[in-house]
Order: C-alpha cells, then sequence, then structure tokens
C-alpha cells in the first residue's frame, strides 16, 4: 500500500510543473510526499501518524486555526532522561505520550520508516538502472 | 522413696493404663521419660501421623522440658489428687493431662503439616503465577472491554503493595517493548542495557530520517527523466506478486474484487525465478503497486486524499512508465 500511495504522489509531484521549480524544492515536495504516504499507509489508529499529517497538514502561511477541541498535552512530561526527551522529539506526536507508549508507537514509526527507505531505494535505483541502459 | 508410696497406693486404686501413668506423674523425674514414652504410646493410639513421627519426637522432648519445670506442682497436684480425689477424678485429671498433651501433640502434628505445606506450594506457588500470568493474557482480550484491571499475583518472596505491584506491570511492559524494538533495529542483539539500547534506536530514527532525506533529493534528481505508462503494462499482466505477497503489504478490501486470473497468469512467470511468496522483494512492492494504481481510482478512501495536500496545483494524474522500465530490467 506503501509503494502505491508514494507513486501516486510521485506522479502527483511531477505533475506540478517540472521546468520551473528546483531540484531542492522538488525534493522538499518528494520527502513531504515520503512521510504523508507513509502516515496514511499506516492507518488513523497510529498516534505517529495522525500527528505526522497534521504537522504536513499544517502549512506555514495556513491562517487562523480552526479552534479544535483536541486535547493536546494530556500530561506534561517531566523529562529527566536525556534520552527519552530525544526520543520524543524524534518520534512525531511523542510530546504527549506515556514511556510505554512511546516505545510502541516509536517500534511502529521504525518499521514504517524502514520500510519506506527500503521502497525509495529500490525506486532510486531501478531509475538510475534505467538511465544507465538508455 | 515416693515411688515406693505412689506405687503401694496407685495399684490399689485403678487397674486402667491412664491410672498406671497417674502413678508415674506424681513421682520424680526419672518418672518423666515414663511419662514421656506413655504418652507418646497414647499419641500413636490416637493419632495416625505415624511418617512424622520423628519430629513430633523432639518436638514432644522439647514439650516435656518445657513441662518439667511445672513437674514440682503437678507432683503436688496429683499427689492431692491421689489422695483427696476418687478414681474415677483422678482418670479425669489423668485424663485431661494426656489430652493436653496430645493437644501438644496435635498443634505440633498442625505444624509440621504446615511446614510441609508450605513447602510444597513454593513450588505450587511459581506454577500458580505461571497459570494466572497466561489465564491473564487469554483472560485480558474478552475481559478487556469489560473492566481495565489488570491482576496480577505477587510471587513468593515479594512486596505485596499495591504501588509496588502496579510498578512490577509497568516495568514488564516497558521491557516487553524494549525487546520489540531491539527485534526491530539491526544490530542490537548484543546490547543488553537499557540506556544503551535507547541511544541506538534514537541512533537507528536518526539515520533513516537521514535516508529519506538523502533518497527524496536523489529521486527529485533523477525525476524528471522518468516517464510513466500504465496504460501499456496492465494488459500486458505486469509480473504481480502473488497473492500472499500482496496480502502481506496489507491489501485494501477493494481488491478483493480483482478477477483471479490475472494473478494466475502472473504467478507462472514468478515462479520461474523461484520468488518466495511470503516476502516480497521490493521490487514485487512496486509492481504490486502498478496494479493498484490503474485499478485503484475508484476505491479512493477519505484517508487517500491526503495526497492531494501535497501540491499546490495539482492536474491529472499522468500515466506513468514505471512499468516500461521495470520490464525492461528482467532477465
Amino acid at each position: 500500500m506503501v509503494a502505491l500511495r508514494f507513486l501516486r504522489a510521485l506522479s502527483l509531484v511531477r505533475c506540478s510543473g517540472p521546468g520551473a521549480r528546483s531540484p531542492s524544492y522538488r525534493a522538499r515536495g518528494i520527502r513531504r510526499a515520503a512521510y504523508a504516504c507513509m502516515a496514511a499507509s499506516a492507518g488513523p489508529r497510529r498516534a505517529w501518524s495522525r500527528a505526522l499529517l497534521r504537522k504536513i497538514r499544517r502549512r506555514p502561511g495556513r491562517g487562523l486555526r480552526r479552534p479544535r477541541a483536541v486535547i493536546r498535552r494530556r500530561r506534561p512530561v517531566g523529562g529527566g532522561d536525556p534520552l527519552e526527551v530525544a526520543l520524543r522529539r524524534l518520534v512525531p506526536g511523542g510530546g504527549c505520550m506515556e514511556y510505554c507508549r512511546l516505545l510502541e508507537e516509536a517500534a511502529d514509526y521504525v518499521k514504517c520508516l524502514a520500510m519506506q527507505v527500503r521502497l525509495m531505494q529500490t525506486i532510486v535505483d531501478s531509475a538510475s538502472h534505467v538511465n544507465s541502459i538508455d | 522413696m515416693y515411688s515406693t508410696q505412689q506405687s503401694e497406693g496407685g495399684v490399689g486404686t485403678s487397674a486402667s493404663a491412664g491410672i498406671v501413668s497417674d502413678e508415674c506423674l506424681g513421682n520424680t523425674w526419672d518418672s518423666l521419660s515414663v511419662v514421656q514414652s506413655m504418652n507418646f504410646t497414647e499419641a500413636n493410639r490416637i493419632t495416625s501421623h505415624r511418617d512424622i513421627r520423628l519430629p513430633l519426637d523432639h518436638q514432644l522432648s522439647g514439650l516435656v522440658a518445657g513441662t518439667a519445670t511445672l513437674s514440682p506442682s503437678d507432683k503436688g497436684r496429683s499427689h492431692e489428687d491421689m489422695d483427696s480425689f476418687p478414681s474415677s477424678q483422678r482418670h479425669r485429671h489423668n485424663k485431661r493431662k494426656i489430652d493436653s498433651v496430645q493437644n501438644q501433640n496435635v498443634k505440633v502434628e498442625e505444624q509440621h503439616d504446615v511446614l510441609l505445606e508450605s513447602v510444597k506450594d513454593q513450588s505450587g506457588k511459581d506454577e500458580k503465577k505461571q497459570n494466572n500470568e497466561i489465564s491473564n493474557k487469554n483472560s485480558k482480550g474478552p475481559d478487556a472491554s469489560k473492566d481495565d484491571y489488570i491482576h496480577v499475583r505477587a510471587k513468593r518472596g515479594q512486596a505485596t503493595n499495591s504501588h509496588s505491584l502496579a510498578e512490577r506491570v509497568r516495568r514488564e511492559k516497558i521491557s516487553e517493548r524494549m525487546r520489540l524494538l531491539q527485534d526491530l533495529v539491526p544490530g542490537c542483539n548484543k546490547i543488553n542495557g537499557k540506556a544503551m539500547m535507547l541511544d541506538e534506536i534514537i541512533n537507528y530514527v536518526q539515520s533513516l530520517q537521514c535516508q529519506v532525506e538523502f533518497l527524496s533529493m536523489k529521486l527529485a534528481a533523477v525525476h524528471p527523466e522518468m516517464t510513466f505508462d500504465l496504460e501499456r503494462i496492465v494488459p500486458k499482466d505486469v509480473l504481480q506478486p502473488c497473492y500472499g505477497g500482496s496480502a502481506v503489504l496489507g491489501f485494501s478490501p477493494g481488491m478483493s474484487s480483482f478477477p483471479p486470473h490475472l494473478y494466475a497468469s502472473a504467478f507462472q512467470r514468478i515462479t520461474q525465478p523461484g520468488t518466495p511468496c511470503v516476502a516480497p522483494t521490493s521490487r514485487d512492492l512496486q509492481q504490486d503497486s502498478l496494479l493498484q494504481v490503474s485499478h485503484l481510482d475508484q476505491h479512493l478512501s477519505p484517508w487517500q486524499n491526503e495526497l492531494h495536500i501535497m501540491n499546490p496545483a495539482p492536474c491529472e494524474v499522468a500515466t506513468d512508465h514505471i512499468g516500461s522500465f521495470l520490464m525492461a530490467q528482467t532477465p
């Protein structure tokens, strides 16, 4: 499912004007596409996928935020362990979770990240292979 | 001196065994040993715990030694009993004594039984705890909806405070999650410490995120040269992964409407290189995705609409040529 979404997203990114944009802009777009596909395929059940999509959706020049009944920061964490704090920063949505939950979400996040990396690596390899053939 | 007098007095008055002990009761220290043996025989007759005779002996000797201090007063009392009370009362008195000693015997036996049971329980309690754990795990599924209490049994020799129990449960949960993470992160089998593990996990996540960035830059560089054409691919029945492989990917329910013959034809192609079905390669991922791309447009779920967020000006979906260069690659 990840591959499906990612390829569709790639095609969408490509459509937005190949000549006009700089590679860095495209790279950023591809990166966002990659994360969005990852989060979308993980499903809404995971806290990290929800947080990641929320982060992607929130564009910088958005204007006023809709007052939502979202309960953020259920429990302010007393970050004593620097390792725990670092992990919370890395995993999307890791600021409000308990330690147990954090480890669980981290495991799922690592799994999906690894899959995404493998997929992108394959695409790049095949693309470069095709180019080398031609 | 006493003994002779008592024996004279005792023999005449009674003929039961209890009375014989009565004679001995009122005598010197030497008689106590006789009392001991008498009581022991009495105990044997009445109670049937023969297998634990030995400790009883010791217990009895202790008891008798304990009661030895009382003997002078007993002696005096029994003296009086013998003199003043009728034989029946003497008998009763003796019986009372025997009963008391028997009670002590019974108590001793009970203590010993308790000891035995405790020894047995040590192994049983561990089993019980295991069973409880297993039953907890089994029953957690159906019961989790009813109530959220986690039933834990304290092991032998551990604190039974509610706080420590809850802490122990939490610690076990955390260690379980750490084990899961250990399996995911490569090269973490040898590391045993929690801090080192966390360090490795953090490094791995950071490296994965860096890889994603690097690969996206590479893709951006390669991307404009790629041309995709799906229409060519689909009727060709491009090498699709087997059904099991697609199931691994998290096949959406919409996919079940696919005609099976597509997969059958593709299956034959795939089996020749001998690719395992259960673990599809990433190439299979892409090929599967191609098919999905062509057929899944009507199955857009709201979650998939997120993809449209990414582009400021989304245009029509162009057909892709991924399949073309993939076909070129297959040996």
